[in-house]
């Protein structure tokens, strides 16, 4: 197959990658789909970063490979067999274990992927390695314990203790007046545009280090106290940001706008909507830490969610828009294709249309005004990877800005579709 | 030989036309293109949209065959596509419970490596389809456009397209004899094709999407002697699938109910001295897919009843309506399905206290079901489940006999689903009747989807 290609200087990086899949047999059937191709996940969690490792190996990179290139990837992906069989015996026998220990909670493949395959390199393959049974009951109940430690029933006790209320109201307070009286630097000649027409295809890391180290997130969050600024990117609902209440409930179901939550429903909102809560802080330094985020610029902590909220701002100008705007940048011009694919596939799927009479005004509001769902999104995506310390390297930015755009849409579906199951019809 | 043409320009590459309506267009919405199936087109090979070429070029070859899709991706002004009919290939792909991986053939299986390159007879899926099931054995790759395919991907995928198009466009009528189909066997076809093809979707999260579904359907299925066992390692494969991505799989018991053939006249009563009266076909693009007659008509009469003039409009409900409100009342006991309990409501609460009297079942805090506009007049429909037809009346707008013919036409749509004001298609009935006359074919197609066969055999909604 390889050999008949061969012509052209490339080939696509998919095939080999399937191609030398195949050659490792049934050993890594649990990594494979039914179509017997590696799974997503398998690619993103365990190919990608702890095989063929593209940032280290840019040969290995890109949707195609160059010829010369293809016996090595073959190669390792064929050297990785061993590890690769061992990783999907361990993912077996750890799903046998969590089934076992009765959790469901999480994605599998997210939660054991790179453990099984740190396991297998560990232990080798757990048909000969002694007690592995024991090996992976203890692999799911670390997950799960580290999972268990913060609940929202700590969380809602901290908030809600009277001893604490008066201090947590102080340093709010605090932090808000402390705020009002930070001057703003005007918007530097910022680079956004430049970032934003190279992300999807070369995202350059250069830039958008420099973008951080100038803080064009924070000079770029400048606006959104003027009247009607944040409201009109979705973020409030309010003429300008107030300062958050400290707040002793939350439910999953209508969450204000994220600058309009309360402490207490932005950490609830991270709780339930991410996993890997292993990688979140402690509960008295989780709320500190929101009452100071609150008062941040874009009421994020971190320089890199900023720059995200500027760009996310920047490449989803004119979504929803009738008008037909010349987009801004690269960027800017997959999303609002995006968007215009959406209406396509809307009438393919013969989804409602969003305008009927029967649709809920609040799910017609936020179809008509796309742009501040998605950037309400976005922002709850960058608070919650703020609160997981993970980071954003460039290249994920691009991943972060199309795929809260898909979420956005996917979620409309759903909830178009639900009001057809309410309604009569049979979506 | 399938030939398309490629067209270029910033944003993106277009293979092939995609097809000219939504209702015949079968959609994968791959990462970076969108894939699309003409239903009344009985080639393998879909048209594509791509927009992102870098992101597609992980897995184009795997729909067009290497070589293509090389020639797409580099500067080709056309392409032509070779449609094999390997029945061994074929067998796997289509079985419900394809195999593991280990057995399938890889992706050297593409068309320059696989046994010979004739391409299949191709015929449209007209009256030679309508053999019956049991004219063609099941290894018979035959002249059924669903069994051209050639490798299990382009198979799964163009399988998932179908589905999808048939939980949109299903025509489900009683006057064109087309049975409705069991939505949950459809949605428990769509998770497992779309656990075949994950790795080419755009939506990182179909599987998990997709797996938000009801078992309870297809568990009953498997008593059945003809589908049973395939419905059984449909139903083993979706509990391993929905255990591999943590999702917990609902499964309410069966609810399965014998169609409802029935069919009363709606419209002027007894007395009424009719003063006229018209009918219009319904527009699907104006109505959710499950709800209306696909063939029906939506008539309307004008009559003298005690001194007033009353407009009555009445629209024949699908097979199986599910709707609020909407529905058969009687239950009976299948051998072949499962037990459902005489009298259970299948609805849920909201069916039940609504009620204001017999076809006046609205839903809660919102009005009908349909709407029906004529002239300057607006009136709800409701549904009659001792008529199948949904119905309403209101008094006539002065003047009404006196409006010229073309402001009497009778416009039928759902307030949850559409505006309402979008002007009738010339070519609308035709183009429903193709519809209509595939989806009558597809139900003796042995390729068919677990729900046609289903649907076939009696076994729908």
């Amino acid at each position: 197959m390889v050999q008949s290609v061969a012509a052209s200087a490339a080939v696509p990086r998919g095939m080999l990658i399937a191609d030398a899949w195949a050659q490792l047999g049934d050993a890594v059937a649990p990594l494979s789909n039914a179509s017997g191709r590696p799974l997503a996940r398998t690619v993103k969690l365990i190919l990608d970063p702890l095989v063929l490792r593209p940032t280290q190996n840019p040969r290995f990179a890109g949707g195609v490979v160059g010829v010369e290139h293809v016996d090595a990837l073959r190669a390792a992906i064929r050297d990785a067999g061993p590890a690769l069989a061992a990783t999907a015996a361990w993912f077996q026998l750890v799903k046998k274990a969590r089934r076992r220990a009765g959790v469901t909670e999480g994605h599998p493949q997210d939660l054991y992927f790179q453990r099984c395959f740190e396991l297998a390199h560990l232990h080798g393959d757990p048909r000969s390695a002694a007690g592995a049974a024991g090996v992976a009951a203890e692999a799911v109940a670390e997950v799960h314990a580290e999972r268990g430690e913060v609940t929202v029933d700590r969380l809602r006790g901290f908030v809600t203790d009277p001893t604490r209320a008066i201090e947590l109201a102080g340093l709010l307070r605090t932090a808000w007046e402390d705020r009002a009286g930070e001057t703003q630097a005007p918007a530097p000649q910022a680079g956004l545009t430049e970032f934003l027409d190279g992300c999807a295809i070369k995202p350059d890391e250069h830039l958008w280090k420099s973008l951080g180290r100038y803080r064009v997130g924070t000079a770029e969050a400048a606006g959104l106290d003027r009247p009607g600024v944040a409201r009109e990117f979705g973020l409030t609902g309010r003429e300008r940001p107030v300062p958050p209440e400290i707040g002793d409930r939350a439910s999953k179901r209508q969450l204000p706008r994220p600058f309009d939550r309360s402490i207490m429903e932005r950490l609830f909102a991270a709780f339930t909507a991410v996993f890997q809560r292993e990688s979140m802080a402690d509960i008295p330094s989780l709320v500190v830490g929101e009452i100071h985020r609150s008062a941040a610029a874009w009421q994020l902590a971190d320089e890199p969610g900023r720059v995200t909220m500027a760009l996310g701002r920047d490449a989803s100008a004119g979504l929803g828009e009738l008008a037909d705007n010349v987009p801004a940048s690269d960027a800017n011009a997959r999303l609002l294709r995006r968007w215009q694919r959406e209406s396509y596939v809307h009438r393919v799927l013969r989804l409602p249309d969003a305008e009927a009479p029967g649709v809920p005004e609040e799910l017609r509001e936020d179809v008509r005004h796309v742009r501040g769902a998605y950037l309400r999104r976005l922002w709850a995506r960058l608070h919650g990877r703020e609160l997981r310390g993970e980071a954003t390297p460039a290249d994920a930015v691009w991943d972060l800005l199309d795929g809260v755009l898909r979420s956005v849409v996917m979620d409309q579906r759903d909830r178009l579709r639900r009001v057809l199951e309410r309604h009569g019809g049979r979506a | 030989m399938t030939d398309f043409s490629i067209e270029r320009d910033d944003s993106g590459i277009r293979v092939g036309s995609l097809p000219p309506h939504p209702e015949r267009t079968a959609l994968v919405e791959a990462r970076g293109a969108l894939l699309a199936w003409d239903v009344l087109d009985p080639h393998a090979h879909p048209a594509a949209d791509i927009h992102d070429p870098d992101l597609a070029a992980d897995w184009l070859w795997e729909i067009y065959g290497p070589e293509a899709a090389s020639a797409v991706l580099s500067g080709a002004s056309r392409i032509a596509t070779v449609e094999e009919t390997g029945a061994e290939v074929e067998a796997q792909a289509e079985s419900g419970s394809t195999p593991g991986p280990g057995s399938n053939p890889g992706p050297g299986s593409g068309p320059e490596s696989g046994p010979g390159s004739e391409p299949g007879p191709e015929s449209e899926p007209g009256p030679e389809a309508n053999l019956g099931p049991g004219a063609r054995p099941e290894s018979d790759p035959g002249p059924d456009p669903g069994r051209e395919s050639t490798t299990p991907v382009l198979a799964a995928a163009r399988a998932l397209a179908h589905l999808r198009w048939a939980e949109a466009w299903w025509p489900s009528s009683h006057e064109a004899a087309v049975p409705a189909l069991s939505i949950p066997l459809l949605r428990a076809e769509i998770a497992w094709r779309t656990a075949g093809i994950e790795h080419l979707l755009d939506d990182e999260e179909a599987v998990e999407r997709a797996l938000n579904l009801d078992l309870g359907p297809l568990t009953a299925l498997e008593s059945d002697p003809v589908l049973g066992t395939e419905a059984l390692a449909l139903a083993e494969n979706l509990t391993e699938l929905a255990e591999d991505y943590g999702v917990a799989l609902q499964t309410a018991p069966a609810r399965f109910s014998p169609e409802d053939w029935a069919l009363a006249a709606g419209g002027a009563e007894a007395g009424d001295l009719v003063l006229g009266g018209g009918a219009t076909p319904v527009d699907w693009a104006l109505v959710p897919q499950g709800l209306v007659d696909g063939a029906g008509e939506a008539r309307w009469t004008l009559a003298h009843r005690g001194g007033v003039q009353m407009l009555t409009v009445a629209v024949p409900a699908a097979p199986n309506a599910v709707g609020v409100g909407v529905g058969p009342t009687a239950r009976e006991v299948r051998p072949s399905t499962g037990e459902v309990a005489p009298g259970t409501s299948e609805f849920g609460p909201n069916t039940g206290g609504a009620a204001s009297g017999a076809g006046e079942i609205g839903p809660i805090g919102f009005g009908a079901a349909l709407t029906a506009r004529i002239g300057t007049a607006e009136i709800g429909l409701h549904h009659d489940p001792n008529t199948g037809f949904f119905t309403g009346e209101a008094q006539a707008p002065q003047g009404f006999l006196m409006l010229p013919g073309s402001d009497r036409i009778l416009r039928v749509f759902a307030p949850a689903f559409a505006i309402g004001t979008a002007a009738a298609e010339p070519d609308g009935p035709a183009r429903r009747a193709a519809i209509i006359a595939f989806a009558q074919a597809r139900l003796t197609t042995a390729g068919a989807s677990l729900a046609e066969r289903a649907a076939a055999r009696g076994i729908g909604a």
